[in-house]
This record gives C-alpha cells, sequence and structure tokens, in this order.
C-alpha cells in the first residue's frame, strides 16, 4: 500500500489499513513517513506564513509593541497600590523606547545576510515541525498502551506506536492554521480526528471493544488532569493557610 | 565501507523498533563491539552535524554582547529608569550588565562544546543505563548476560538519529528520550527474554533511579545552601 493510500486510510478510518499497519513488519517506519509527510507540509507554511512576516521589521515592532500593551494593561487590572499604579504609568510612558530598543535589536548586523539568517530560521521551523508531531505521537500512544495493556489488550508496543503514526495524520489540517480566525476551529478539528483514530487504532491493535479502546486513550489523560487539579487546589490551601500565618 | 553499511543498518532498525534486529543482536556474537560501534557511529555524526548547526546559528544570530548593550542603552532611555534615577542618584545599570555580560560571553560557545561532548555522553549514558537496566532485569528474573543488555539496548540509541536534525541551525529536537526508552524495552525483553510488564520495570528503573539521585542531590545541595545561610 502506498504512502497516501495510508494516509487517506487513516483519515477514512479504514479499519483495512489499520490492520495492515499493524502487522506489516515495516509498519513503524511506514508511520513515521507520514509524521515526516505532514510536519513538513505543515512547518514549511507555517514558516513561510512566518518568514513573510519577519521580513518587515517594522511588523515585528509592531508585534511587541502589542504583546508590551496587553501586558501592561493586564498589569493595571491587577495593580493593587498607588506604587504599582505609578510603575504601570511610567512603564506606558516608555513605550517610545521600548519600540525604539526593538528596531535597534533588529538592526543589529549579523555574521550571515539578514535574509539568509531569515531563510535559515524558516528552515529550522520546518524540520522540526515532524519531530513535535513526532513526541506528541510517542506520549499519546505510550499512555494509551499502557492503559490498554492493563484493560487486558494484548498488543505489542511497536504495533501500537506503528498505527498510532496515523493518528498524525488529520494535522495536515494544521497547514491552515495561519489564517487568523480559522485557526482554533481547525487545530481543534484535527486534534478531535486525530483522537478518534487513535481510539479505533488502539481497539484494532489491542483487540479491544470501542468501549475500552477510549478509555484507554482518555484513562492518563484524565486522570493527569484530575491529579493537576487536586495538586493545585492543595498548592491554593496552603498558600492561603501561609498568608494567613503570617 | 560494508561495516559501515552493516553499522547503519543496524541502528535505524533500533530507530524503527524492528523486533527481529534486537533478536539477532542478542543472539550477535560480536553483540557488545557492535553495539559499541553503533553508539559511536550516531554520536558522531549528531555530534558533526551539531558542530555545523550550531556554527551557522552563531553566524545567524546577532551578538549577545551587542544585544545586551543595546538593551542597557535602550533601558536607561526609559522615563522608568529616569525615576529610579531620581529616587536614588547612585542607581546604575553598568555592573549589572557588566555581570551579564560575563556570564552570557562564554555561552556562546557551549553549543559547539555540547557537540563535540556528543559521541562521549552517548557512550557514557548508554553504560551507565545499561548497568542500572542489567541489575533491575537480572533482579526481575531476566537470564541475559550483561554483553547481551548492553548490545540490544545499544539499538535503542538509534532514535538519537532524529538528532541528526540539528545540522539545520535554530531547529528543535524532540521525541528521542521517549523513542529511545521504547527501544529499550524491546531491548531488554529481548535480551532477558521477559514478559512485557517485567521489561517495562526494568526499562524505567534507570530514570526511575536518576529521578531519585536527582531529587536527593537537589535536597542535599538546598540543605547545604540552608546551611550557609544560617552560618553566615
Amino acid at each position: 500500500m502506498s504512502l497516501i493510500d495510508t494516509f487517506n486510510g487513516a483519515l477514512t478510518l479504514n479499519q483495512r489499513v489499520f490492520t495492515e499497519m499493524r502487522d506489516a513488519p515495516d509498519g513503524v517506519r511506514r508511520g513515521f513517513l507520514i509524521i515526516l509527510m505532514v510536519g513538513l507540509l505543515v512547518g514549511a507554511i507555517q514558516s513561510a506564513s512566518a518568514l513573510i512576516n519577519l521580513s518587515d521589521p517594522e511588523r515585528i515592532v509592531q508585534e511587541v509593541m502589542l504583546s508590551y500593551r496587553q501586558s501592561l494593561e493586564q498589569q493595571q487590572a491587577t495593580a493593587t497600590t498607588p506604587q504599582q499604579r505609578e510603575v504601570v504609568r511610567l512603564l506606558q510612558e516608555s513605550e517610545d523606547e521600548i519600540a525604539q530598543m526593538v528596531r535597534d535589536i533588529i538592526a543589529i548586523p549579523t555574521a550571515l545576510p539578514r535574509p539568509v539568517a531569515l531563510v535559515l530560521q524558516a528552515l529550522g521551523q520546518t524540520v522540526s515541525a515532524p519531530l513535535t508531531y513526532l513526541s506528541g505521537m510517542l506520549l499519546a500512544v505510550t499512555f494509551t498502551h499502557l492503559a490498554a495493556r492493563q484493560l487486558g489488550g494484548q498488543g505489542g508496543i511497536r504495533a501500537m506506536v506503528a498505527v498510532g503514526s496515523l493518528s498524525v495524520a488529520p494535522h495536515a489540517l494544521d497547514a491552515l492554521t495561519f489564517i487568523p480566525v480559522l485557526s482554533f476551529p481547525i487545530s481543534m478539528i484535527a486534534w478531535g480526528w486525530g483522537l478518534i483514530i487513535l481510539i479505533s487504532g488502539a481497539a484494532v491493535v489491542h483487540r479491544l471493544d470501542s468501549g475500552k479502546a477510549t478509555l484507554a486513550v482518555l484513562l492518563y489523560p484524565s486522570l493527569l488532569i484530575v491529579l493537576g487539579i487536586l495538586l493545585s487546589c492543595v498548592l491554593g490551601l496552603l498558600l492561603v493557610a501561609l498568608a494567613a500565618s503570617v | 565501507m560494508e561495516s559501515l553499511t552493516y553499522l547503519f543498518r543496524l541502528s535505524t532498525a533500533g530507530l524503527f523498533l524492528d523486533p527481529n534486529a534486537f533478536r539477532e543482536q542478542r543472539d550477535n556474537p560480536a553483540t557488545l563491539r557492535d553495539g559499541f560501534l553503533v553508539v559511536v557511529l550516531v554520536g558522531i555524526v549528531v555530534g558533526a552535524a551539531s558542530i555545523i548547526g550550531s556554527l551557522l546559528s552563531t553566524l545567524a544570530s546577532p551578538d549577545p554582547l551587542a544585544v545586551l548593550d543595546v538593551i542597557q542603552r535602550g533601558i536607561e532611555r526609559t522615563s522608568f529608569f529616569a525615576e529610579l534615577q531620581r529616587m536614588n542618584p547612585a542607581f546604575d545599570l553598568e555592573p549589572f550588565f557588566t555581570q551579564l555580560a560575563q556570564i552570557v560571553a562564554p555561552l556562546r560557545w557551549s553549543g559547539l562544546i555540547g557537540a563535540i561532548a556528543t559521541p562521549f555522553v552517548y557512550l557514557l549514558s548508554w553504560l551507565i543505563y545499561g548497568f542500572v537496566a542489567h541489575l533491575a532485569a537480572r533482579s526481575l528474573g531476566g537470564d541475559g548476560t550483561f554483553a547481551q543488555t548492553l548490545g540490544c539496548t545499544a539499538l535503542a540509541s538509534g532514535a538519537n538519529w532524529l538528532a541528526v536534525v540539528q545540522l539545520v541551525p535554530f531547529a528543535q529536537v524532540a521525541g528521542t528520550t521517549l523513542l529511545g526508552l521504547i527501544g529499550c524495552y524491546l531491548g531488554l525483553r529481548a535480551a532477558h527474554n521477559l514478559p512485557a510488564w517485567r521489561a517495562f520495570w526494568a526499562a524505567l528503573m534507570g530514570p526511575i533511579v536518576l529521578v531519585v539521585l536527582l531529587i536527593l542531590f537537589g535536597c542535599g545541595a538546598l540543605a547545604v545552601l540552608v546551611a550557609i545561610a544560617q552560618g553566615s
């Protein structure tokens, strides 16, 4: 089966593709190739978009100043004493100097000409994207595999990595996240679609029913979220107790 | 050259988690030698890629000392700084930025030093991890020899091939640790004929010991600092 057929089969939740990836001796290699393909596509488009933004220094200055203003507005909203408000006012007055400082930093010469440096940055961003997807996929697959084995699954980790790689396929949609309004919905669709592929994959690899496969995928992330909430509650209580005792 | 091709094939089999390669490596009479060569080969290639990437990123980035200088002059122009100086005429940023420059200046070469050290770091971590994992596997009922443990876990260093992307400046490496750990799990399972869960715990024992040691070391260092602070 060709790479594109595997890619299409993953997107359409084709069970034959999942079974073939599970049993193929070169399943991991093919899975990694899909991640590479999706990652390079997304990385290239996103870095090209970033490159266009970075090519205009004044645009960078405007973006930095926007973040600076937003940060000061937040600090102003949380300032409780006259001294804090005075500091925020002085920082707001320094806006022009900060903008000039950003312009001066951008203007510092580099050994390589600026366009070459920008292209190298874009290249770095492009080749990093597949590894980011790979790392996220491996984490999800490891936790899913552990939970699936505890729930009575019989599959191996190699097959799980091979089939789990297919869950990266919908992230090809991330290539469109440079469109500001569509960024969040597209990311959510890709994430949800990937989750469904991972559930189907876990069911195929471990020969579990869909309920158990869903539980296997969601078990550890849910536990981590609950643990995180509990820990932050305990930390909050400790801080309140500490503040009360001072 | 054929030997290099063989070693390359062996390491990529580790990268792609090929279970047959792990089994063949267990039964290989020269398992330790081949494992050692795989780790060295991957280390040298990744180190060389990292040196090139590090040099290119240095050439493509502005001089950090010049950046610090611009930041200092920029802050000195702000009304916030003027107010601070009005309140305390002796207030000066120069000592702070001089100290910062002393820290930043040697950091420029840290990437290059790290890249040169890569093969040695890979070798050392392979030997230490292999030693801890072997003890854990044997205590969990494994029957492999120390050479088989090292030979099989060496294949897991094939995951470090991903770090070759450092050839491209500003590239970020991710996923090598987890992929390496999965490779080690398969390696220990093959070398010691262990059931899945026992191989899992044997593979995790190294990182667990490391985390415990780091926590103990951190607590010890904190206790020493507190004692020094109380003493002075």
